[in-house]
């Protein structure tokens, strides 16, 4: 009895110790939350089709606004078929469409066992549209020269069935992206005056290329070799 | 910790005091940005009223400006103190704190005048090896002379003897010598105040580990901006209201919302960037106009309390008496001429880029390009498919068309901004017609906008700039965002230029030089120049500042003009 009274005793005064430290302006959950950036969107009536997603996680992003601003800790998931970024309302099933206007930059951390997929809203000239659009292109490597992937998932309008597609995309120092399939011919025309160094670098490391991965691999060990800045 | 060094100690009411503030790090005596704030109190020492001014911090820890005097404060000393909010948590341990004296433009000098005892450190020992930490004069000040005459030109050399390897960023004044003025005050020399400071804080850290928990956390830093924060209550309750949410707009072109949710306390905050500096907010309840009426919002000063202050009575003698009355002459001289001297405004930033909060509209309506109509009743009846407008006299609503199940969000309201200010009392806009209106701007779609639930946008703007009335009293708070302005100094008379030495515009000015950033680079010639004014006195050459390394710099000399 009297141990059960001495911690009642106990739970209560560190009760009081606690709330008298939330009184605090800089303690406060609810302000500190206030102080945060916020995402816009445009809510969705229904959940949308799994199929749409090429991830099944909801992974936590930050955020980068055109004039600055940071938003992180919210859940995002990229979708394919829409090409835009769904954002889950935490604690409820609410999907939104993230409205991408002001977005630059946005960062996934799907956790420890695949790390972060970072994406980029850059204008693309697609070989398919009259006009230049804002897409979100996944950075696959950043450097001198850059490699982005437009990744997509379409619907055969036959079958109700959806499949994934990709395009790759080079950039070059400062100058604009062009499409860029897997191939060393491809990479090398891209490379425009560092052609040469490129192919010399290539034979000597012995790359071949024939998937994104390979590209991947040359285009980071072109930038640790040749000095794109010259 | 911050230090202050200012242009002036004596000033005339409707004039400012020019100000350079250097915030350091405690622990390295180095310079520190961590907070982006600080403010500046002067504080009535009998009335106890205050008045609050606002300044930005430079990324290298400093920040320079004008401190406006009002006309209406009466001859007296005041407490001038200095402090970012965080520093708000140790009152009085980390605020700076230093008296300034001003005389009524307009009233005649009284005979006596209560003075602010400041205490002094009993005990100025200093924990540093340093030798050159604690000695003043750790800059060498070069005069071409001691006497000059008036309008003539004066060149001085400084060189920095604490350290000789990196660039020091000084403050320097040359003003009116007063005989108010106590140069050994600790207060006002860098060197004697920092040092002291520093120790006395570590000495509290010390004491704070021997005891956890008692480190104070009821103002946070503003690493980030300023914190706007205030309190939400029931008007006849006087309880507070959790989970409500606040919004703050800007009356602008491009709609700018932010919104705070209130805590238990009914407390709400608000980070500002930059962008909102010197602006009109308005503050508003999120809500119907019922429910809006209710609510009271105030907002937190972020004032220090100065309630312990000592005052002595000081009956002015003759010297002081005639120093106070030419001071009010020679700014009423001044006061004439000076609409004429042009501000040197370097430091000003770029425009900020400024993006609507909801992005682009999905639709634009111009009621000018249809039949005049008069009133937004029939505007919206007639020519803004998609939304419905519906104006009784106990009841209101506005609802916009979602684009996905073109269907009304029949029981919620569209946010409908005027002006890009949020309006809940949807009857006062049916006064407006299309002689009004300039455009409407549609969003049609619910959005998220963090927490907040939009059932669509309308945004009106009308031709003038007319902000909704907001007559609902307290419950919309309106504040002008105010901030000083990082100006460097008012110019000065170049009188090597033709004509200007015998100009007969008189120059009266006490201050004769200031310049809140100057940089003591080594190994190159560091030289001021400056031009004396037709005021015949002694005058204080005074030099503040901090190398990069940490050391605290001041020097101090006199020249005499006759």
């Amino acid at each position: 009895m009297i141990k059960s009274v001495l911690i009642l005793c106990l739970v209560f005064s560190l009760s009081v110790r606690l709330m008298g430290q939330q009184s605090y302006g800089c303690e406060n959950k609810a302000l500190t939350k206030s102080l945060e950036e916020k995402l816009l969107g445009y809510a969705v009536g229904q959940p949308l089709d799994e199929k749409q997603f090429f991830s099944d996680d909801w992974s936590e992003a930050i955020v980068t606004l055109a004039d600055g601003r940071i938003i992180t800790g919210e859940l995002l998931r990229y979708n394919g078929f829409l090409e835009k970024f769904i954002w889950l309302k935490k604690g409820t099933n609410q999907q939104i469409i993230l409205n991408d206007e002001l977005v630059v930059r946005v960062d996934l951390n799907s956790g420890k066992s695949t790390g972060t997929s970072n994406f980029e809203r850059i204008k693309v000239k697609r070989w398919y549209d009259t006009d230049s659009v804002f897409v979100f292109l996944e950075v696959l490597t950043e450097g001198p020269v850059s490699l982005y992937a437009e990744r997509k998932i379409a619907d055969s309008q036959s079958s109700n069935e959806y499949f994934s597609d990709y395009l790759l995309y080079i950039k070059i120092n400062n100058n604009p992206l062009s499409a860029i399939k897997p191939r060393k011919r491809d990479l090398l025309a891209a490379l425009g005056t560092y052609k040469d160094e490129g192919k010399l670098a290539l034979k000597k490391a012995k790359l071949s290329i024939s998937k994104e991965s390979d590209l991947i691999r040359a285009i980071k060990y072109l930038n640790k070799t040749i000095d794109f800045k010259k | 910790m911050v230090f202050v060094n200012l242009d002036k100690n004596v000033i005339v009411s409707g004039e400012s005091v020019f100000f350079k503030a250097y915030l350091v790090n405690s622990n390295t005596i180095s310079p520190d940005s961590h907070s982006r704030i600080l403010y500046f109190q002067i504080t009535d020492p009998v009335t106890k009223n205050n008045l609050v001014f606002r300044s930005d911090i430079n990324k290298n820890g400093t920040s320079y400006g004008e401190i406006p005097i009002p006309d209406t404060l009466s001859t007296g000393f005041y407490l001038l103190t200095a402090y970012t909010n965080y520093m708000r948590n140790f009152n009085p341990g980390q605020v700076y704190t230093t008296r300034i004296l001003v005389i009524n433009q307009a009233r005649n000098i009284p005979d006596e005048l209560n003075t602010i005892v400041l205490t002094k450190p009993s005990d100025l020992t200093f924990k540093t090896s340093d030798p050159l930490i604690s000695k003043s004069n750790n800059i060498d000040i070069s005069l071409d002379r001691k006497i000059y005459g008036t309008r003539e030109k004066v060149t001085i050399g400084l060189k920095n003897l604490a350290d000789t390897l990196s660039i020091s960023d000084v403050s320097i004044t040359v003003t009116r010598k007063n005989p108010f003025d106590d140069p050994g005050s600790f207060e006002t020399n860098i060197c004697s105040y920092l040092p002291y400071i520093a120790n006395k804080i570590q000495a509290g850290k010390d004491q704070s580990k021997l005891n956890p928990g008692t480190i104070p956390c009821k103002y946070p830093k503003e690493d980030k901006g300023y914190i706007v924060s205030g309190n939400m209550i029931d008007k006849t309750s006087k309880k507070p209201i959790s989970n409500a949410f606040v919004l703050l707009s800007v009356p602008d072109s491009i709609a700018n919302l932010k919104y705070a949710v209130t805590d238990s306390l009914g407390k709400f905050c608000f980070l500002l960037e930059k962008k909102y500096n010197n602006r009109q907010l308005i503050l508003q309840p999120k809500d119907s106009p019922v429910v809006v009426e209710n609510t009271t919002i105030s907002l937190e000063e972020k004032a220090i309390d100065q309630d312990k202050l000592t005052l002595q009575n000081v009956i002015l003698d003759s010297a002081g008496s005639d120093f106070l009355i030419t001071c009010q002459q020679t700014a009423m001289i001044h006061k004439i001429y000076a609409s004429k001297i042009p501000k040197d405004t370097l430091g000003k930033e770029k425009p900020i880029q400024e993006y609507c909060f909801f992005g682009k509209p999905d639709e634009i309506i111009r009621p000018s390009e249809f039949l005049e109509m008069p009133n937004l009743e029939d505007i919206v009846a007639n020519i803004v498919r998609n939304a419905k407008y519906k104006v009784t006299e106990d009841h209101s609503s506005i609802l916009v068309l979602d684009e996905l199940s073109h269907q009304f969000w029949e029981g919620n309201n569209a946010l409908v901004l005027l002006n890009t200010i949020p309006v809940f009392d949807y009857g006062v806009l049916n006064s407006l017609g299309s002689r009004q209106i300039q455009r409407i701007e549609l969003k049609t779609k619910r959005m998220y906008y963090g927490d907040l639930e939009i059932y669509g946008i309308i945004s009106i703007f009308t031709k003038e700039n007319y902000i909704p009335a907001l007559e609902l009293e307290n419950q919309v708070v309106s504040f002008p965002n105010e901030v000083l302005v990082p100006v460097k100094s008012n110019q000065f008379p170049d009188y090597s230029l033709a004509g200007q030495k015998n100009s007969k515009i008189p120059d009266f000015r006490q201050t004769l030089y200031w310049d809140p950033e100057f940089e003591i680079k080594n190994r190159t010639k560091n030289t001021i120049e400056f031009y004396t004014s037709d005021l015949k006195t002694s005058y204080d050459i005074v030099i503040q500042g901090i190398t990069q390394n940490g050391i605290p710099l001041s020097a101090r000399t006199t020249i005499e003009v006759r």
